[in-house]
């Protein structure tokens, strides 16, 4: 979805505007379509993970057999810049900033709703929500859509930051199960993991930054 | 069910030999590759088989084994064997589920890390992106090694599974706490398991850097890591498998699948839960 997104953006990359709000529609589209073939192929979570790996793949190999070049740069965004305490930052990069402040603000307020203490209890424990009456299978349907949402935006925010090829998704990947799995390792539910994901996140960056 | 598994060792033995009649070189090169593929099929199935756990980090002891094979030759084999037990033991410390994410972040870290290792070999650095280059085997020699390799092991699995020791490998691999409870020394069975494993997958890697003659960052690739698992898609029997992984590499290397290849191995993940369902429902007699 990271690269779909970052390749809608190399596409339509002479509107921003545009290119943000059709990576968010693709994502969210190949979300629907994510969601049902895991409800519909497969039973366990073992299976599930790896109907979405074919799927993840299968979007890789597309946009490798219809685009052909392996590299591609985002070049055609006109970069302003502004000085704020005498450092030189684009206006693209406030607006990434901007949206990640947003979506962590968003995210927040989602766990003190009703949406949100339904989500807890299914991340808890499934079965024991399912004979609550809540219905799980709307939720994960919008989970899995919303994530894909913002996974495509995010990789059309961050498409300027770096060479376009289908295998740029797979160190996000990576990224993105070693962040979890610390987070999950500090413990919490809810709003809790998401603070640690954060925390690990910012943490992983800075000592990637600086090691490499 | 045994007499069946015989035949079909058979038939993989007579599909080995055709190219000997056929006598064309892009028949020999494309069993040549076929054959490589089949061991590594053969070495995760020991895995998945009689330890269940299921791995996508095999590319990591076949990719080892070729570098390590053009860089110090035959010394590779034993080390990459070594490491990759070590590995695997390791992991598997965590449970089935986390086995499986553990060993595809190992396998991508691998496919991502390795154009980075570049080696200084006689003042000329070797390595990266291009990989290394070492004395390949004439094509006919290095089918007929990988392919006595091949039939060789396929029999003696399946002479495996007559035995006793077969009984008690799928005992654990079946359901551990009840193999343990018939006082079976599961981890023992485990270790040893992984280091067959681990041994098998390292000659397919070393017989891929003697048939080729080049290895590149790509023995390392998702493509390598997720093929046995897709020759396994319709069960676990070895000849059953041998025989869908030769069906894989001819039809995506000989055909206009070429350019597809990955494409094809996606969807058949996609729909693996269906069919492996599909083929334990009606087809349990041979797999």
């Amino acid at each position: 979805m990271y690269t779909l997104g970052a390749y809608v953006a190399y596409l339509l990359s002479k509107d921003v505007i545009t290119a943000i709000i059709v990576s968010g529609l693709v994502g969210f589209t190949a979300g629907i379509v994510l969601r049902y073939l895991i409800k519909f192929l497969s039973k366990n979570t073992i299976e599930a993970t790896i109907v979405s790996l074919g799927f993840g793949i299968s979007i890789e190999e597309i946009l490798r057999m219809s685009l052909q070049t392996s590299y591609f740069l985002v070049v055609e965004v006109k970069e302003t810049f502004l000085n704020i305490f005498g450092e030189k930052i684009s206006i693209l990069q406030l607006t990434q900033a901007g949206i990640s402040l947003l979506f962590f603000i968003l995210l927040f307020a989602l766990f003190k709703s009703n949406y949100g203490l339904k989500l807890k209890f299914i991340e808890e424990d499934l079965e024991l929500a399912e004979l609550y009456g809540v219905d799980a299978d709307k939720y994960i349907f919008s989970v899995i859509t919303v994530t894909s949402f913002l996974i495509s935006v995010s990789g059309c925010l961050l498409s300027t930051t770096q060479a376009l090829s289908p295998l740029m998704g797979f160190p996000i990947l990576i990224c993105g199960i070693i962040v979890a799995a610390l987070a999950v390792i500090f413990g919490g539910i809810g709003a809790r993991l998401h603070i640690n994901s954060i925390l690990v996140s910012v943490t992983y960056s800075l000592l990637a930054g600086i090691v490499l | 069910m045994k007499d069946s598994q015989a035949i079909l060792g058979l038939m993989v033995a007579t599909v080995i030999f055709a190219p000997f009649i056929l006598k064309l070189t892009l028949v020999f090169w494309i069993m040549n590759l076929a054959v490589v593929y089949s061991i590594l099929v053969l070495s995760w199935i020991i895995m998945n088989k009689y330890t269940g756990y299921t791995s996508f980090a095999h590319s990591f002891p076949f990719g080892i084994s070729a570098y390590l094979f053009a860089l110090y030759g035959f010394l590779s084999i034993p080390v990459s064997c070594f490491i990759s037990f070590v590995i695997f033991l390791i992991l598997s410390k965590l449970n089935k589920e986390k086995f499986v994410f553990s060993t595809f972040i190992l396998a991508i870290v691998f496919w991502m890390a390795v154009p980075y290792l570049t080696f200084n070999y006689d003042n000329i650095v070797v390595g990266g992106e291009e990989g290394l280059s070492l004395k390949s085997l004439p094509l006919m020699d290095s089918y007929l090694l990988s392919s006595s390799f091949l039939i060789t092991s396929l029999f003696l699995l399946l002479f495996l599974e007559k035995t006793r020791v077969g009984l008690y490998l799928l005992a654990v691999g079946n359901d551990e706490v009840a193999a343990m409870g018939l006082g079976l020394n599961v981890n023992l069975i485990k270790s040893v398991c992984f280091v067959i494993s681990s041994l098998i997958a390292v000659f397919s890697g070393v017989f891929y850097a003697v048939f080729f003659g080049h290895v590149s960052p790509d023995v390392f690739s998702v493509e390598v890591s997720l093929f046995p698992f897709i020759a396994t898609i319709l069960g676990q029997s070895y000849p059953v498998s041998v025989l869908i992984s030769f069906a894989l590499i001819l039809s995506t290397r000989a055909s206009v699948l070429v350019k597809y290849h990955l494409l094809l191995y996606a969807s058949l993940l996609v729909v693996f839960p269906k069919l492996r369902r599909y083929a334990i429902a009606r087809g349990a007699k041979f797999i």
